[in-house]
C-alpha cells in the first residue's frame, strides 16, 4: 500500500526539516515546501495529500493560504493541520475551519497521531 | 491585535487631502447648514449671541469626528454664514449694535474656533501615536514569544527522537537541528538587549580602521547556510582590490549585513535571487543588498526603520527591530541607509553609504587600482 503523501509548508527551515523528520519516520511521503504559494503549487500536484501548514510566514500566510484554497475546487478538499507558536492561534485555526491545530512546541507522537487523524479522515 | 487596529481606524484623518476635500466639504456644509437652521428657530427665545457659539461647537466636534479639515472648512463656513444671516438681521430686528463691534467679534469667535479646531486635533493625534506605540509593543511582545516557541519546538523535538533513537546518524541530524536552534534563541536574546540599548541610547560602537570587504563577506559566509536552505540564490559582488578602509566596529558592522542578507531571504520566496555588491563611489563605499523578493509598498518605504514596524501586516519571523537597529548602526558609523523598491512582489533594494578613510594600502594605491571594480568573490 502506497504512503500517505503529506505536504509540510513551514517557513522555519529547522522546523521544517524536524516535522519531515518525524512524518518520515512514520511511515508518511512527506513533500516540504517554505511558502504558502509553494505549497499551492504543490497541493495542486499532489491530489489526495493533506497539508500540514504554519500559521505565520512571510508573503502567502496561512490564513491567506487557506482562502485560496477554499476557492479552488482542485485543492478544497485536502485535510489541513494548523500547527503554530502564535498565541492566538488557536481561535484563527477554529475561524478557518482548519481539520487539525498543534500549538508550538509539540511533541513528535502529537504530531503523528494528527496526521493519522487527519489520514482516517481522508479515508472516511 | 486586530481591536486596536479597528480603533485606530476610527480616529480622524490628520490632514486634509484632495481625496477628503469633498466629503469633508459636504459634512461642514451640512453641519452648518443644520446648525443654522437650528439657531434660526430658537432666534426669537435664545438671541442672536448663540449662533457663533453654536457653530463653534460643530466645528470642534467635527474635527473631533472627521479630522482637522472637515472641523476647519466648518469653521470658516460658519463664521462667514453667521456674519451674513445674523448680524444684519440684529438690525433688521431694531437690536442697537456697536458699530465696528460684530467684525471684531466674529473675527474673535472664528479665530478662537480655528484654535479649538487645532487643540483638538493635536489632542486626538498624540492619542493615536501613543496608541500605535502601544499596538507595536503588544505587537512585538507577541512576537517575541512566537521567536522563542519556534526554536524551542525544534529542540524538543530533537530531544525527542533521541530519546527513541541513539543511532549516529540521529545523533549527527538531532546535533546540527538542536545546535541551530539554540543559535537563533541567542540571536533573539541578543536581539532583546539590542533593543534595550537602543531605547536607552546605549548602542555603542567601538571603531578602529578596518578593511569593509571583511564583515560583509564574514556575512556573506554567516547567511549563505540559511538561503541555501530556502533554495535562494546568494551572489556577492565584492570588490577587494583595493580594499575600501572603513572606521568602524567589525561586528556590528557584519550585524548589519546579516541583518539585511537574513530580511532579504526571509521576505523573498523559493528561488528568489539575492545580490550583494560593494563598490566606491568618490569618497564613500556603498553596499546594496538586492533581493527579488516580496517588495516593500511606498507607504512602508517611509516606516521600514521604525521600531516594532513590518511590511503588509507581515507575520515572518523575528521581533520587527532589525531595520531600527541597522539604521541606528549605520548612521554610528557616520553612513546612512536607504530603501527602495518598484512596489509589492518585485523585489527590494538597500543601500548603506559608509565614508572611506585613509588605510595604510590605500595610500599607496594608484588611481587605477583604485577604479578597479572586478569582482573577486562570487558565491
Amino acid at each position: 500500500m502506497a504512503s500517505q503523501n503529506v505536504l509540510v509548508i513551514e517557513d522555519d527551515p529547522d522546523l521544517a526539516e524536524m516535522m519531515t523528520w518525524i512524518l518520515t519516520a512514520a511511515g508518511f511521503a512527506v513533500t516540504t515546501v517554505f511558502n504558502g504559494f509553494a505549497g499551492l503549487a504543490a497541493l495542486e500536484r499532489l491530489p489526495g495529500c493533506l497539508v500540514v501548514l504554519d500559521l505565520m510566514m512571510p508573503g502567502l500566510d496561512g490564513i491567506e493560504f487557506r482562502a485560496r484554497q477554499r476557492q479552488n475546487p482542485t485543492v478544497l478538499h485536502a485535510p489541513v493541520l494548523m500547527v503554530s507558536a502564535h498565541h492566538d492561534a488557536a481561535q484563527v485555526a477554529a475561524r478557518l475551519q482548519v481539520d487539525g491545530f498543534l500549538q508550538k512546541p509539540f511533541m513528535p507522537d502529537d504530531l503523528v497521531k494528527a496526521v493519522k487523524r487527519l489520514t482516517r479522515l481522508i479515508a472516511s | 491585535m486586530s481591536r486596536h487596529n479597528a480603533q485606530l481606524r476610527r480616529r480622524p484623518r490628520r490632514s486634509l487631502t484632495q481625496q477628503d476635500l469633498v466629503p469633508d466639504l459636504g459634512v461642514a456644509v451640512g453641519s452648518v447648514a443644520l446648525t443654522v437652521g437650528l439657531h434660526w428657530a430658537t432666534l426669537p427665545w435664545l438671541g442672536e449671541g448663540l449662533s457663533l457659539l453654536l457653530l463653534a461647537s460643530t466645528a470642534a466636534a467635527l474635527t473631533s469626528w472627521r479630522g482637522l479639515g472637515s472641523g476647519m472648512l466648518a469653521s470658516s463656513l460658519g463664521t462667514t454664514v453667521a456674519s451674513v444671516m445674523f448680524i444684519q438681521p440684529i438690525h433688521t430686528f431694531g437690536v442697537e449694535a456697536h458699530s465696528g463691534s460684530v467684525p471684531a467679534e466674529t473675527l474673535l469667535m472664528f479665530g478662537s474656533s480655528m484654535f479649538v479646531c487645532w487643540l483638538i486635533y493635536r489632542v486626538r493625534a498624540e492619542q493615536e501615536d501613543s496608541d500605535a506605540v502601544h499596538v507595536r509593543r503588544n505587537d512585538a511582545l507577541a512576537f517575541v514569544s512566537h521567536e522563542l516557541r519556534h526554536p524551542l519546538a525544534t529542540v524538543q523535538l530533537a530531544a525527542a527522537m533521541l530519546e527513541r533513537d541513539r543511532s549516529e546518524e540521529t545523533r549527527a541530524r538531532a546535533a546540527k537541528l538542536i545546535l541551530s536552534s539554540a543559535a537563533r534563541l541567542g540571536r533573539v536574546v541578543d536581539d532583546l538587549v539590542d533593543v534595550t540599548r537602543l531605547q536607552r541610547e546605549e548602542l555603542r560602537i567601538n571603531c578602529a580602521v578596518l578593511c569593509l570587504q571583511d564583515p560583509i563577506l564574514a556575512a556573506v559566509d554567516a547567511a549563505s547556510p540559511a538561503i541555501a536552505q530556502r533554495q535562494q540564490g546568494l551572489e556577492a559582488v565584492v570588490v577587494t582590490t583595493p580594499p575600501l578602509w572603513v572606521n568602524g566596529d567589525e561586528g556590528r558592522l557584519q550585524q548589519v549585513f546579516e541583518n539585511l542578507l537574513s530580511n532579504a531571504s526571509r521576505y523573498s520566496p523559493e528561488g528568489a535571487e539575492i545580490t550583494v555588491t560593494l563598490r566606491q563611489e568618490g569618497t564613500a563605499a556603498v553596499v546594496t543588498v538586492r533581493d527579488t523578493g516580496l517588495g516593500i509598498g511606498q507607504d512602508m518605504l517611509e516606516r521600514i526603520f521604525d521600531p516594532f514596524v513590518r511590511e503588509n501586516g507581515s507575520v515572518a519571523e523575528g521581533l520587527g527591530i532589525g531595520l531600527t537597529l541597522v539604521r541606528s548602526l549605520v548612521s554610528q558609523h557616520g553612513g546612512h541607509i536607504t530603501a527602495s523598491s518598484d512596489g509589492p512582489g518585485r523585489g527590494s533594494t538597500f543601500t548603506i553609504e559608509l565614508p572611506l578613510v585613509a588605510g595604510p594600502l590605500m595610500a599607496a594605491a594608484t588611481p587605477e587600482m583604485a577604479i578597479d571594480r572586478s569582482p573577486l568573490k562570487s558565491v
